[in-house]
């Protein structure tokens, strides 16, 4: 028998980089991916460090100053001052860390239930399929935004039942997601080979489908940031999200929006701020969906 | 050396026992299209002895990877019973089918798709051995490059990812994960017709070798008559779900008496020009298996079909000491 020749080190230390990076490289090479990173970390950066960043960090906190109220951008304050004499500028700063809290937790949790349920109910079929994707479309058949309310309305106001809400209203979107994924890994080989070893059915659920989701859920959850972002800031704009005098840039909208036509800028630049953000989060999951979805879908 | 029907070598206990196995899809075509089946399996019945190579040949879509999932019990059968030394198949579940399953092992025909995609080379072959061994991480490492080293692999290989070896590495790798557990059957379902030819003939030798070391029993499966009469002790014909010619390797490939697999044959490029051999072709496809032809099911391709093909189910039959035949005219 005719041994094959191994693979000099140098040669598998490339290949090994080459995988490893191979996300970064295309990302590093698209000009849209790179801005829409930067400006995502930008605003991660602003949120962490608003305290120290903002010009006014006590009035971002919410404390209101009643000598500047309603003063337009000036270089004192680039973003104007709102309703209570608060520095819009630090306000929106503040407001990036709800901004960015709410969707992270939200996302999380809803991928953590809804991902294996998914993955369960494709690689099950029968009746557990059945039975765990009726549930989902129950709650899918609401629209999320109109879901989150009924149940922020009936927990109550606040940040975190508005988050509690819409993790419920954002589970079944990845149940359905890998439960597709899963009924076509089902199929597969390896799979058929896991099966034949004996490896249990949980074990193949965790080991082989969830694993092998991951490309299809990084794209979801990419473009979800920017969806939820917008939800969250929803819920904040009718009262049923962050309650003043917490900044938050939906609630901001809101408060400003009475005065639009005079005091622009009070709702203007946290408009601007949701606006950017999401493009950049949606911008982002197009690319990771053209680097990771050729070869997931093949 | 005496065969019956159902029957190996006498002296040697049966390790497989096929009796009669069907094997009928429902599909699904909506509660408007009404039942309709795909009769994969129909009928089958073989024996496989403990040591032996049995190799099962036809075209794609006879029934043979079915077949194969049937005796490792992936799916169950529709009617009739699979043995493994003795123990009836169909009444094992849970745990006790859980520990048979380390008896036998399967090795795919698409050796880079056999192998998770985001498994490392050695996660996959320790998957056996976290499965049923109770062992510390060295010692699964170290069991893992022993197998490696047995199919001509080594420990450079650990960490690399299926996508980072050649189909040949990957089939080898794929082998060394079916020996894990020191199985007593292997079923391989045509594992090197993805594979190069140069590969090819590594990797059957690599089996052969395997074989003869551990003392394993194989069915090997292939619509490549040449691989299999290269590996194989006896040989099965499977045509539209149906055993049409069971026998000693040898006996088939230079006398083969089913029309079958005097077609099989005649579509291979023999080397030796003085092998005398009428050389008979096949014409249109194989008919469905939604719908298989009544009487004999290769009466609609057979060169030599007779009015009785059409009307009349032929058994298989002995028609030499060690070949058996379901035809009519022979």
């Amino acid at each position: 028998m005719t041994t094959l020749t191994p693979a000099t080190d140098a040669q598998v230390a490339t290949i090994e980089r080459r995988r490893g990076s191979h996300v970064w490289h295309v990302i590093r090479r698209d000009p849209l991916a790179m801005m829409s990173l930067m400006i995502i970390g930008v605003f991660l950066i602003i949120a962490i460090f608003a305290p120290i960043l903002a010009p006014y960090p006590e009035q971002g906190a919410g404390k209101s100053s009643p000598k500047t109220l309603y003063l337009p951008p000036s270089l004192e304050h680039p973003f104007g001052t709102d309703e209570l004499g608060r520095d819009v500028l630090s306000r929106v700063m503040y407001g990036a860390r709800p901004a960015f809290i709410v969707p992270v937790v939200v996302v999380v949790i809803a991928v953590a239930i809804g991902a294996p349920l998914g993955a369960i109910a494709g690689y099950k079929g029968g009746w557990i399929d059945e039975g765990i994707m009726r549930v989902t479309d129950l709650f899918l058949a609401f629209p999320s935004l109109l879901l989150a309310m009924a149940i922020t309305a009936a927990l109550g106001r606040g940040l975190e039942n508005a988050a509690i809400a819409l993790v419920i209203s954002w589970w079944p979107w990845y149940t359905r997601l890998v439960r597709g994924i899963a009924v076509g890994l089902r199929e597969r080989p390896f799979v058929e080979a896991a099966q034949s070893i004996g490896v249990r059915d949980s074990v193949i659920v965790f080991r082989h489908i969830l694993p092998n989701s991951i490309s299809p859920i990084l794209v979801q959850i990419t473009v979800d940031m920017g969806t939820v972002i917008l939800v969250a800031g929803g819920l904040a704009f009718i009262g049923l999200g962050t309650q003043p005098p917490d900044a938050d840039w939906g609630l901001m909208i809101s408060t400003g929006r009475t005065a639009v036509l005079n005091q622009w800028w009070i709702s203007m630049f946290p408009a601007l701020a949701i606006f950017i953000l999401i493009l950049a989060f949606n911008l982002l999951g197009d690319v990771l969906r053209d680097i990771l979805d050729p070869r997931q879908y093949q | 050396m005496s065969f019956s029907a159902n029957g190996a070598e006498a002296g040697k206990r049966p390790l497989v026992r096929v009796e009669d196995v069907k094997k009928y899809f429902r599909l699904s075509g909506g509660w408007l299209a009404g039942k309709k089946y795909v009769y994969a399996v129909d009928g089958v019945s073989f024996d496989v002895a403990e040591g032996e190579v049995f190799g099962l040949v036809g075209e794609s879509g006879c029934g043979k990877t079915t077949l194969s999932r049937l005796i490792l019990k992936l799916i169950d059968v529709t009617d009739g019973v699979v043995q493994f030394e003795g123990q009836d198949l169909s009444a094992l579940k849970g745990n006790d089918l859980r520990q048979l399953r380390q008896q036998m092992q399967l090795v795919f025909q698409n050796p880079i798709g056999s192998l998770s995609p985001r498994q490392r080379v050695l996660d996959i072959v320790a998957e056996p051995l976290k499965t049923h061994r109770h062992m510390s991480k060295e010692e699964r490492r170290a069991n893992v490059i022993d197998l490696l080293e047995q199919v001509g692999l080594g420990e450079q290989h650990l960490d690399r990812f299926p996508h980072e070896m050649s189909g040949g590495q990957c089939q080898r790798v794929a082998i060394a994960r079916a020996l894990a557990l020191e199985p007593k059957l292997l079923i391989l379902d045509e594992p090197t017709s993805a594979l190069d030819v140069s590969v090819q003939a590594q990797i059957l030798n690599l089996l052969d070798d395997i074989r003869r070391r551990l003392n394993l029993t194989y069915i090997f499966i292939s619509h490549d008559l040449s691989v299999v009469q290269h590996i194989s002790d006896r040989i099965g014909v499977m045509y539209l779900g149906k055993l049409v010619a069971l026998g000693d390797s040898e006996r088939i490939f230079n006398h083969p008496s089913h029309p079958y697999t005097q077609a099989l044959l005649g579509s291979l490029p023999l080397p030796d020009v003085s092998h005398k051999q009428e050389l008979v072709v096949l014409e249109g496809s194989v008919p469905s298996p939604t719908n298989p032809p009544p009487g004999c099911r290769f009466h609609t391709r057979c060169p030599i079909a007779q009015a009785i093909c059409q009307e009349k189910e032929p058994e298989l039959r002995q028609i030499e000491p060690d070949q058996f035949a379901a035809c009519h005219l022979i």
